[in-house]
């Protein structure tokens, strides 16, 4: 299945020690915006991605799904399904 | 376990392959990094593998490039991502040892003698590990030379690019390396390969079964230098990581937007450049004795004549003082200031650097407190360009031709050229 680059807002907490951990993504529309929570996250390394890019995957659970969201540099993107 | 472990890693077509990296749609048409052209910086810094198929070269321009091939994508320089990915790239090395020799943005040496124990003791799988987290991680391809000496490791990592690993020990090296040809050695360039020619030394075993007396001869010091390279006798050390080498010169140049046809547009840009080369002089802490022009005018020639200054200077006015008076001396030039010749692009360096000490010996008949106030002048617009940006402030003369003379050298030239020898 192809997947898409889609640059997206994450709501992050940052930890006492630094450490960032994503909690809801919000995924934009024309429609408007949808707030999606991040039930899990399996897995945390750096990683290239298959849409190009590369930064820490956070390997989430959203919406019992499982996605990967990447922090590159200063901004998330998604391996979406959808463009 | 071995007795000294080099590796040298270069990224492959790097410019080209970090665009590629970003955007994986780019692999499948013919593309190149080249810089603007309607700014008169076109030329190819980085090309993809399919453009390598049209022949198009490293350095040509981006005209002779279309020209092979009509369809050939042209992407602008991105300093930025590049000096990020190929200093994550680094940042891996650094993970395995302390020991990490930068060589340009995208080549780098790093020594393993003394981690090897602590990774399993094979060096040639910690290599092929780096090689593989690098591609795993940030998407990057390197090549690798493993070697015993930086001058092996380096002609190993050029022998196989695409993810290649060459090793080159002890025992084979022989085998390997002697029968290239001897312009592939490091430091032979194309004057000493016809020197090399012209006495039937063709390949580097040829060099290395010379002897080094008859190459001294008729190559001086760099004869004993290369023999020792050829026979695996380079003993030369991987710097530590935090090595930064003093300065032997400070200088910037830029290619003008339009060429340089009169006096006044010569002394624009050098005022530009002049102050960027100034304030990177105070910032290390320098002063310079000697200042050094470089002009190349339409056809590509390039003239440099240098003068000595009474004091060792880090002040952009004295410092432009003797640049002017350099174009004065050297640019022929009517009686309204226009050159017979157009200039292309323009340089100035600083050299014979020495401390910036506050004690200097002053002149008994001489008024020194214009240079004193010229220095002040100096720093406060260092000061407020720090703070508030480069344009916020400028001298006068440059705002006769504000086209001419809007670049930024002291931020815009981020990229060093390294040299071998780190003295």
């Amino acid at each position: 299945m192809k997947l898409y680059k889609r640059y997206v807002e994450v709501i992050t907490l940052i930890g006492k020690e630094g450490q960032i951990k994503p909690l809801y993504m919000i995924w934009e529309t024309y429609e408007g915006k949808t707030l999606y929570k991040i039930d899990k996250i399996t897995q945390v390394r750096q990683s290239q991605s298959q849409v190009g890019g590369c930064g820490i995957l956070y390997e989430c659970h959203i919406d019992g799904k499982v996605r990967h969201l990447f922090y590159e540099r200063d901004r998330w993107f998604l391996e979406s399904h959808k463009p | 376990m071995w007795r000294r472990v080099i590796v040298h890693s270069d990224i492959n077509h790097c410019y080209a392959q970090i665009e590629e990296m970003k955007f994986p749609e780019l692999r499948h048409v013919p593309m190149v990094v080249g810089g603007r052209e309607e700014a008169r910086h076109g030329i190819i810094l980085a090309k993809n593998d399919l453009a390598k198929t049209y022949n198009i070269k490293t350095g040509e321009s981006l005209r002779e490039a279309k020209a092979k091939c009509p369809n050939l994508l042209i992407i602008h320089p991105n300093y930025d991502d590049y000096l990020y990915y190929t200093e994550k790239v680094k940042d891996i090395y650094r993970e395995y040892t302390d020991r990490v020799e930068s060589m340009g943005l995208d080549e780098a040496w790093f020594d393993l003698t003394g981690s090897q124990r602590l990774f399993g003791g094979d060096p040639i799988k910690i290599a092929r590990e780096i090689q593989e987290r690098i591609y795993k991680e940030l998407g990057l391809t390197v090549s690798m030379g493993v070697s015993f000496n930086k001058i092996f490791a380096k002609l190993g990592s050029d022998m196989d690019k695409q993810m290649g690993l060459t090793i080159i020990d002890e025992q084979n090296y022989r085998d390997i390396v002697h029968p290239l040809p001897v312009g592939e050695l490091f430091f032979v360039g194309r004057a000493t390969e016809q020197k090399l020619k012209l006495r039937n030394v063709h390949t580097i075993g040829d060099l290395a079964n010379s002897k080094k007396e008859w190459l001294m001869s008729f190559l001086g010091k760099n004869g004993e230098m290369i023999w020792y390279f050829a026979n695996g006798l380079d003993v030369s050390e991987v710097q530590y990581q935090d090595h930064k080498r003093a300065p032997k010169s400070v200088g910037n140049g830029i290619t003008a937007v339009r060429d340089i046809k009169t006096y006044n547009d010569a002394k624009m840009v050098f005022q530009v450049l002049v102050e960027s080369v100034a304030s990177r002089l105070k910032e290390e802490n320098l002063k310079a004795k000697t200042i050094c022009i470089h002009m190349r005018d339409t056809d590509l020639q390039i003239f440099s004549r240098q003068c000595h200054m009474e004091y060792a200077t880090n002040v952009a006015q004295v410092m432009m003082q003797y640049v002017l008076r350099l174009v004065r001396d050297n640019c022929e030039s009517n009686s309204h200031g226009l050159f017979y010749q157009s200039y292309r692009s323009v340089t100035v360096t600083a050299t014979k650097l020495i401390d910036d000490q506050p004690v200097m010996q002053m002149n008994l008949f001489e008024d020194v407190t214009t240079i004193i106030e010229e220095k002040r002048i100096d720093e406060a617009m260092d000061a407020i360009r720090n703070k508030f940006g480069h344009d916020k402030v400028k001298r006068c003369v440059v705002e006769l031709d504000t086209k001419l003379t809007d670049f930024c050298p002291k931020e815009d030239h981020v990229i060093h050229p390294e040299g071998w020898f780190k003295t």
